[in-house]
């Protein structure tokens, strides 16, 4: 063979590595299905409803195709060519994992204009249940196709594994999923509920048909009931984005989890828990359908009590199809503050008391890897600045508080020291220059009793600060890919995307903790009368990971209930597409839920989240005051 | 005398006053065991080369490096190199932990005490323990400070205690197995008086590097933006282009500080005699803060340091300068005298006299640590 044809073969094969690298390590996590940037969704994925018209989708049809796994069908050539490379999926993706996914579906378009050219694409023939779906949903939301349904062959669960379905359905409304389920049980089809073509957690998958609720997109306001209506489709994001619109706030929590199917696996948490609750603290009203196809709404005085909670019992097999939940209005004058603690039990014993006190709107106690990720545009600064949080300034817990001028003059009163809003700001945008030689080093050569991050916060600082690190849009930039830089530089023009109270009411950075690989969220309600246990769950956690030689950190800590109960958030991180990692978090996580168990013994109000997964519309006083109920 | 054929073994040969010995005893053709833990991708040997290659020394006798972790029990060593620190008859110990902050002290501790502990036990049979200490292990005690076993009524950091209790500990440890005791205690050590070299940047250099990171930042927000937040600071610059930085030290009592060359010699001199006991490396000419601060505005074209007797309370760049000053203090506005009776008497006959900070060599050390970006440039 010809040197130059060699070559040229072994560019082609290292190119194909290179994506394949990039499009086995999608997270699954659906950031690209929420407009969160600004920048439009992909055109794709809004027309055509399924996931795998969405990057998220493509990069696994990308990755089977060139893996020859699946076959060239017309489906996968339909995508492709549906694909117009916009390039919306590479700043969306970037932002959130650093992934550049465009290489993928520019590379799986290349492959395929080549296999078509001496190839016809294999036509998926229909059967009887497909046409009967097809039937109830109209042709082009039913598939059978498994170069559509490899993108519901994954889920944002790391260590699961690939499990192909038979079908895929995405129904427009309640009667269209009553249908669905009254077929599958006449044709004894199992099926399995997915939200956004994923959900938060995973634990979506199945070898049935998988009904995907994403069009389900109702958003009807009552703001004089201070309520809304939304369908199973409704992301937290879009629901967050209209109330806010409007003056009001939602309990929500991942922002592209979807919003019912947020409430059903885990009842919502976020830092507003604090005050706005969880479980049904915030649930007006839910319409389900039943195992039967029947139709019923919670409100019904004959309706099944899915309030009530049993550790025992498996999980609630009814589909939400659509709920009226709470409006919180906003308040002008709200705003955000950071307390810094060098310990874990100063900083819970502080988030406890502002929410025995009722200070506060949202209140979390997070961990210096989860704050360095959260506003790090890039890995490499993320690291920079763990360190500098951790070894340089002493930060080891930051408590978020977020309320109104009251809220924050309290919050302030009760703290040792404060990183006010500006300060926040102008780390966030200088944090390429604290990175470099000076400040931080000058802070650090003044510890002695005072710690460095004490001599951060004091007021007077912020001058020194800002003169230091001349914080900006444009020097934030500096840190990203050369061709993202103008858009980054934009993006944070924008206040908000430095404002602590936005960014945890939308949350949208909170997705880059699965930037360096994917993540495994451990959660559990603590009790807050019994600090030492809570710090002996830490440090289980923490040498449970070590021994387990895989990559763990505390993510946070919501007081809820006035104090009494804390949601303690473990994650461990690992490479997904590595086996080896896949089965060392395996054997991780068996150790993990022996000793949460063991933990749970010890103190039966301590819970977790395997407990409580999908029984979400469970009231928290069912699962949370233990041995206080008649059952 | 030293036992000038046998091996000597040396801890905190990385560190500063460490790397200098280690260096001076290896120049001249002492066989030398050295203790280094490895950092980051560096290993124990990588460090001592690049430590070496720093002092420009080529080894008559390459040193044995020892990887080791000092507060670890038994050094994380292995049984090979346990018995090679057994045979060990000398050992200079200048491992040490110099943290200031409290949240280290758990660390200043392990190091400076349970450390110095692991060391004694792994080298039974010596016979000479020489002891880094600090001048500063004398706490809070005032007046005449002598060389000779130090109860001060108190300590300003965990750093001055686990110093003050390192040499009671050590002096037990060797009391007990009769082995000759050393104990040096080195004032603030700043750089080569000759060359500026130096492998440590703080004590003396500390409040430079702040004021040239005022002077640096203050100005290219002057030349390059608007210059609004210099003159929020109240800074500016005069036609000359020198700096005015308005701010205010504590003026009252003295800094005492060596430079390295002078320490090496001292200690090495006195490693040499026969004498045991408690040398303090201090300089009978201390030095006031008006002085240096004179050094400051000369050398670098800053204007409006001032210097008072109390602390003042105006603006962030004081803010800073004051946080500062609190952890110094003791140090910089030293109303102390420390004896150096005993080490005179060794090292004048010999011609080791602690030459003075001269403005040349203020400029020399500080140029030097300019061009080492403060440490940052040096990999050891």
């Amino acid at each position: 063979m010809k040197k130059e044809i060699i070559l040229k073969l072994m560019k082609k094969e290292n190119d194909i590595r290179k994506v394949l690298h990039t499009a086995r390590r999608c997270r699954h996590y659906a950031m690209c299905k929420v407009d969160f940037l600004g920048t439009g969704l992909c055109p794709s994925g809004k027309k055509n409803h399924f996931v795998s018209f969405y990057p998220q989708g493509m990069m696994d049809i990308a990755a089977a195709v060139l893996e020859n796994r699946i076959p060239v069908t017309t489906g996968v050539v339909e995508v492709a060519n549906e694909c117009n490379l916009c390039g919306i999926c590479n700043t969306q993706c970037y932002f959130v994992t650093e992934l550049r996914p465009f290489v993928v579906f520019q590379a799986l378009k290349s492959y395929l204009d080549d296999y078509l050219q001496s190839n016809d694409p294999v036509e998926v023939q229909s059967d009887e249940f497909l046409n009967t779906l097809r039937s109830i949903t109209g042709n082009k939301y039913a598939t059978n196709d498994p170069g559509l349904l490899i993108a519901y062959a994954h889920d944002p669960c790391p260590i699961s594994s690939e499990t192909m379905p038979g079908y895929a359905v995405v129904p427009a409304d309640t009667q269209q999923v009553s249908e669905i389920v009254k077929l599958c049980r006449r044709e004894g089809v199992e099926y399995t509920i997915r939200g956004n073509g994923s959900s938060a957690m995973g634990f979506v998958l199945g070898p049935g048909l998988i009904i995907d609720t994403t069009r389900m997109k109702k958003m009807e306001f009552d703001t004089g009931n201070r309520t809304v209506t939304i369908g199973a489709g409704v992301s937290a994001f879009e629901l967050q984005k209209e109330a806010v619109s409007r003056g009001y706030r939602v309990n929500a929590a991942e922002p592209s989890a979807l919003y019912c199917a947020n409430i059903m696996c885990s009842g919502l948490f976020s830092l507003f828990s604090s005050s706005y609750g969880t479980g049904t603290d915030n649930l007006i009203d839910v319409e389900f359908v039943s195992k039967e196809g029947e139709v019923f709404a919670l409100s019904q005085r004959d309706a099944p009590n899915l309030y009530g909670f049993s550790k025992s019992e498996p999980p609630i097999q009814e589909i939400c199809t659509q709920a009226v939940v709470k409006l919180h209005p906003i308040v002008e004058d709200e705003a955000a503050i950071a307390v810094p603690f060098s310990d874990m039990q100063s900083a819970v014993s502080y988030a406890k008391e502002l929410n025995r006190r009722h200070i506060g709107l949202g209140i979390g106690v997070l961990g210096g890897e989860y704050l360095s990720t959260f506003i790090s545009p890039t890995s490499e600064l993320a690291e920079t600045l763990r360190n500098i949080f951790h070894e340089e300034l002493g930060i080891e817990y930051l408590v978020m508080v977020l309320g109104n001028t009251h809220h924050l003059e309290a919050a302030r009163d009760m703290a040792p020291v404060v990183l006010e809003q500006e300060l926040m700001r102008a780390l966030i945008l200088g944090i390429p220059a604290l990175g470099e030689e000076g400040l931080i080093q000058i802070l650090r050569g003044m510890e002695g009793e005072e710690k460095p991050y004490e001599i951060l916060a004091k007021p007077e600082m912020l001058p020194i600060i800002e003169t230091a690190l001349d914080p900006s849009p444009e020097l934030l930039s500096e840190a990203v890919d050369s061709d993202l830089k103008s858009f980054y530089q934009k993006l944070y023009s924008r206040p908000e995307l430095t404002d602590m109270l936005w960014l945890n009411t939308f949350r949208i950075v909170s997705s880059r903790m699965g930037r360096d690989g994917h993540l495994i969220v451990t959660i559990l309600y603590v009790p807050l009368d019994n600090l030492p246990q809570v710090e002996e769950i830490h440090k289980g956690f923490k040498e449970l990971t070590h021994n387990s030689g895989v990559r763990g950190e505390f993510g946070f800590l919501t007081p809820i209930d006035q104090g009494a109960m804390g949601i303690f958030e473990w994650d461990m991180y690992l490479d997904h597409a590595d086996p080896e990692e896949v089965a060392k978090m395996q054997k991780a996580m068996e150790k993990a839920v022996t000793m949460i168990e063991g933990f749970s013994q010890q103190d039966p109000r301590v819970l977790w989240i395997g407990d409580v997964l999908n029984k979400g519309f469970s009231r928290k006083e069912a699962y949370l005051y233990h041995g206080a109920s008649f059952s | 005398m030293s036992m000038i054929n046998s091996p000597i073994l040396i801890t905190g040969a990385t560190g500063f006053l460490g790397g200098f010995l280690a260096g001076e005893l290896i120049k001249r053709g002492r066989r030398t065991i050295l203790t280094v833990r490895p950092r980051g991708n560096e290993t124990a040997r990588k460090r001592v080369e690049n430590l070496l290659k720093f002092l420009n020394i080529e080894a008559k006798h390459a040193p044995i490096v020892i990887s080791a972790e000092i507060d670890t029990p038994g050094m994380g060593l292995s049984e090979e190199h346990r018995r090679m620190l057994r045979e060990v008859p000398e050992v200079l110990h200048c491992a040490a932990d110099t943290s200031f902050a409290e949240r280290r002290k758990k660390q200043v501790e392990a190091t400076n005490l349970q450390g110095l502990r692991n060391v004694f036990e792994l080298v039974p049979h010596c016979e000479r323990f020489f002891h880094m200490s600090s001048a500063y292990s004398a706490g809070t005690q005032e007046g005449l400070i002598q060389e000779e076993m130090l109860h001060p009524p108190g300590f300003h950091n965990p750093y001055e205690r686990s110093k003050n209790e390192a040499e009671k500990l050590i002096t037990d440890l060797c009391r007990e197995k009769d082995i000759d005791l050393t104990i040096f205690r080195p004032s603030i050590t700043y750089g080569d008086a000759d060359t500026g070299e130096s492998l440590r940047f703080n004590a003396l250099y500390f409040p430079v590097r702040t004021l040239l990171f005022f002077r640096d930042s203050l100005k290219k927000d002057i030349v390059e933006k608007s210059g609004t937040r210099a003159a929020g600071l109240g800074v500016s610059i005069n036609r000359d282009g020198s700096m005015h930085l308005p701010l205010t030290f504590p003026g009252s009592g003295r800094l005492n500080l060596v430079p390295i060359n002078f320490l090496v010699k001292a200690v090495t001199a006195l490693m040499d005699s026969s004498e045991i006991g408690i040398f303090h490396i201090v300089n009978p000419k201390s030095d006031s803060i008006g002085q240096l601060i004179q050094h400051i505005e000369r050398h670098y074209s800053i204007f409006g340091l001032q210097v008072a007797d109390e602390v003042v309370q105006d603006g962030p760049l004081q803010t800073l300068i004051n946080s500062y000053m609190d952890v110094y203090y003791p140090y910089f506005c030293d109303k102390r005298v420390f004896s150096d009776y005993r080490t005179r008497q060794m090292l004048e006959p010999l011609g080791i006299e602690c030459p003075e900070l001269t403005p040349a060599i203020f400029n020399r050390c500080m140029d030097y640590a300019v061009e080492a970006g403060w440490g940052s440039k040096i990999r050891i």
